[in-house]
Parts: structure tokens; C-alpha cells; sequence
């Protein structure tokens, strides 16, 4: 490979890398701007989940939650994704709530869980007929309170 | 072969004008302040998306932990005492030079700092909070626990609620902070180290421990599962394979937890929010517990050398 050719690759190589940089830290601002606000009153979880998706992509999360422990999860999405869902499962895959069939929030449910136990999380945004797809950060965060 | 070679310069020229604009936006909002409301609405909903060039969907999978405030704070609720004696000392963050035993550290910390914090240990959250800032600056991230942060705690050294707030915002700030560094590995060693001083704090004057403390440490074998999982997760650098294989002898004691599987329930309260009852239990006879004591000091005794 030529030395200009090496120069050219480098540069694209750099560039995408900046640009992958740049949505991540526009992800970033989108949370803390849009998002961390939802927990207020509680203790927020130390993990800091959140990633660029688009139309049809669905995230998954599994956390241990503790007994007496009052919670909210909140799943906060840029609005170009449309109604995003959720779902918690138990350990076993029974559906223990649906975000469609809830009267609450759509973006933040409360819970307390009486036994110490893992639940899944399951995220989902919904597809897209539009012609231009938009891409959009997808944020996963947690708070307690006892 | 030129009109390639003008092609990736294109778009690495269109690349770096992105990063500009990017660069730049916050600055110009700052500067036009409350008198463009527009042009910041405009910015708002820009922020976060983008035209994807994507054409293939994916299933995101994201990992977490509890965090050490929470493992803090049932050690509160299960009625257990403050012990100063266990913490590592806040002067000895000095002694750590190298990055990885700095991340390990700042995960011990961060343990002793939010049981301070539940025990409203104020004086004692003020010396790990400097510990946490020069071993964060150490690494790199120096803009997390800065000035205003500092003055805010000392501003509200005496509201517990505050403590915990800054405390929670500070440690999830950080966890973003390494991930967006690209230095994941050194989450990683913070995430374990954290989890591993919360059990060592709950595991320490066991015979004076109530029976709920112990049903409260057996059921940390499912959060032992959670901090494996979400380590594993990330590129294995030999400092993170070292801490998770010394976390085996831990791991082996939490095997002999027995669980006892149930159905989960679900009831909606008045005011909104849902309690999921039955589920999984777990217990451990005293030779168990005593023996994820004993696995925990080992390993949380290396860890502070």
C-alpha cells in the first residue's frame, strides 16, 4: 500500500471514528439533559446504559433487584423512535409488566419486589415505514430508594 | 483511484465539520442564552438522532450492578452498626500508582464512601471524597468530582439526602466517564472492587449480625452474578481477568446458597406502582455465610495492598 493511499485511510479511519465519538457524546447530553431528571427522590444506579438505535432494534438489561427496596426504571428514547416499549420478565420469563398496557408514565415505571430477585428488561423500538430512518439514543437507567 | 481518494477525503472533511459544529454548538448557545429559545429547542431536538446509515437491526445487551448505595443502605435497614475499623483508610489512596490498582481502589472507595454516606458519617464522606477525586484525576477524569462538586459537599456536608444525591451522581458519572474514555476495563475493576468492599463491610462482626443481614448477604449471589456478567462483558485486559479469577473462592462459597424457586406475583398499589411479591428465596446455613466472609477479606485484602 502506497504511502498516500495509507494517509487516505488513516483520515477515513479517523473520521468515522470521530464521528462514532460524536453521536455517543450527543447520546450522553440527550440523557442527562432529557432523562436523569425521572429519577428524581431516588439514589441512582451507578451504570451508565444507554446506545444509539434505530426503528426495530430492541435492547435487553438483567439486574439483580434487592428486597424492600423501592424502585423506578426509567427507559427514556429520543422521540424520532416513536412509542419505544418495555417489558419486565422474572427469572422464569413470566411477563410481569407491559409498558403498552400500562396507565402509568410510559417512560418510567415504580416497583417494589418483596424477595430479592433478577428481572429482565426488554426494550423495544418499534419499526418504521418512513422512507429517511432516523437513529436516535435509547437510555436504560435505574433508581432506588428505601 | 483519485476519485476514491477524494471520496474518503470527503468524507472525513464532512467528519471532522461535524465534530465542529458539535464542538461549537454549546458555545453558541450559552452565548445567545434565554434570548433564542428557538434556536435551543431546535438544538434539544436534534440532539440524540440522526439520519442512520444502518440497515440491519440488533438487540442491544446492556449490563449493570447494583450499586454499593444500595448494598450500603440494607446493611442500615437489617440494623447493623457503623464500623470506621473496617473501612481502608481514605490516606492510604496515595500509595496506589498504577491505573489498575487506582481503579480498584476507586471502587473500594466508592463502597466505603456510600456507607459513610447511609451513616450519615459526614467528616468521613468528606476525606473519601478527596481520596475519589485524586485517584479519578490519576486516571484521567478530572472534570467529574471538580470544583463545584466539592464546594456543593462541603455546602451541604450536614443533609444526608444531598450526600447521597452527589454521591450517586458522582459514581454514575464516572462509570460514563471510563466507558466514554474507552477505558471499559477500568469500569470493570470499579464495578467488582465495589461490590466486593460492599460484602466485605456487610460481612464484618457477623456475631453480632442479625438473622436478616445474613438472608441479605445469601442473596447476593444473584448481584455476584449481575458484576460477573457485566465484567465479563468487557475486553479482558489482564488486571480484569486477574480480579475476576480471585473472585472464584467467592463464587464457590455463594454456590452452596440454596435457592428455592416460586412464582412471581404482581399487585398495583393506589398509587400507581407495582409490588412483585413471591419469586425466588434464598438461605445459607452459618458455615456458608461464614465462608463468603472469609473469601471476601481474602480477596478485598489484596485488593487494598
Amino acid at each position: 500500500m502506497s504511502l498516500s493511499k495509507m494517509k487516505h485511510t488513516l483520515t477515513l479511519l479517523m473520521a468515522i471514528g470521530l464521528m462514532a465519538t460524536t453521536a455517543q457524546a450527543q447520546c450522553r447530553a440527550f440523557t442527562k439533559k432529557n432523562c436523569m431528571s425521572e429519577l428524581d427522590g431516588y439514589i441512582q444506579n451507578d451504570n451508565y446504559n444507554s446506545a444509539i438505535l434505530i426503528p426495530g432494534d430492541e435492547a435487553e438489561l438483567m439486574l439483580t433487584f434487592l428486597a424492600g427496596q423501592d424502585y423506578r426504571l426509567v427507559v427514556c428514547s429520543h422521540p424520532v423512535l416513536g412509542d419505544v416499549n418495555y417489558t419486565i420478565f422474572d427469572g422464569r420469563g413470566k411477563n410481569l409488566f407491559d409498558s403498552r398496557k400500562s396507565e402509568q408514565s410510559e417512560m418510567y415505571v415504580d416497583f417494589t419486589v418483596e424477595t430479592t430477585q433478577q428481572l429482565q428488561v426488554k426494550v423495544q423500538v418499534p419499526d418504521s415505514e418512513t422512507a429517511i430512518m432516523h437513529e436516535g439514543c435509547v437510555t436504560v437507567i435505574m433508581g432506588s430508594k428505601s | 483511484m483519485r476519485f476514491i481518494q477524494r471520496t474518503q477525503t470527503t468524507i472525513a472533511v464532512l467528519g471532522l465539520g461535524a465534530i465542529l459544529i458539535a464542538g461549537c454548538g454549546e458555545s453558541t448557545e450559552s452565548k445567545q442564552g434565554s434570548e433564542d429559545q428557538a434556536a435551543q429547542e431546535s438544538t434539544m431536538e436534534s440532539e440524540g438522532m440522526s439520519v442512520t446509515k444502518r440497515q440491519t437491526t440488533l438487540t442491544k445487551i446492556f449490563h449493570a450492578a447494583p450499586s454499593p448505595m444500595e448494598t450500603a443502605s440494607l446493611i442500615k435497614r437489617s440494623g447493623a452498626h457503623f464500623h470506621p475499623d473496617a473501612l481502608n483508610p481514605a490516606a492510604s489512596s496515595a500509595q496506589y500508582t498504577t491505573s489498575d490498582r487506582q481503579a480498584i481502589n476507586l471502587g473500594i472507595y466508592g463502597a466505603d464512601l456510600s456507607y459513610a454516606t447511609i451513616f450519615e458519617e459526614n467528616s468521613t464522606c468528606i476525606d473519601y471524597l478527596e481520596a475519589i477525586q485524586s485517584l479519578s484525576s490519576s486516571l484521567g477524569v478530572t472534570d467529574v468530582l471538580n470544583e463545584d462538586v466539592m464546594n456543593s459537599v462541603e455546602e451541604n456536608r450536614n443533609d444526608r439526602q444531598a450526600l447521597i444525591g452527589i454521591v450517586s451522581e458522582t459514581f454514575y458519572d464516572l462509570n460514563e466517564r471510563l466507558k466514554f474514555n474507552g477505558q471499559e476495563d477500568l469500569a470493570g475493576l470499579v464495578v467488582a472492587s465495589g461490590w466486593i468492599e460492599g460484602m466485605y463491610l456487610a460481612t464484618r462482626h457477623l456475631e453480632e449480625a442479625p438473622s436478616e443481614l445474613k438472608q441479605r448477604i445469601a442473596e447476593q449471589k444473584l448481584t455476584l452474578d449481575d458484576v460477573m456478567r457485566l465484567c465479563r462483558s468487557y475486553e479482558q485486559t489482564a488486571e480484569l481477568t486477574g480480579l475476576l479469577n480471585a473472585m472464584a473462592p467467592i463464587e464457590a462459597a455463594f454456590g452452596q446458597v440454596v435457592t428455592q424457586e416460586g412464582e412471581s406475583t404482581t399487585n398495583r398499589e393506589d398509587s400507581g406502582s407495582f409490588v412483585i411479591g413471591g419469586g425466588p428465596t434464598y438461605s445459607a446455613d452459618d458455615a456458608t455465610i461464614l465462608a463468603i466472609a472469609a473469601s471476601v477479606a481474602s480477596v478485598r485484602n489484596a485488593c487494598i495492598q
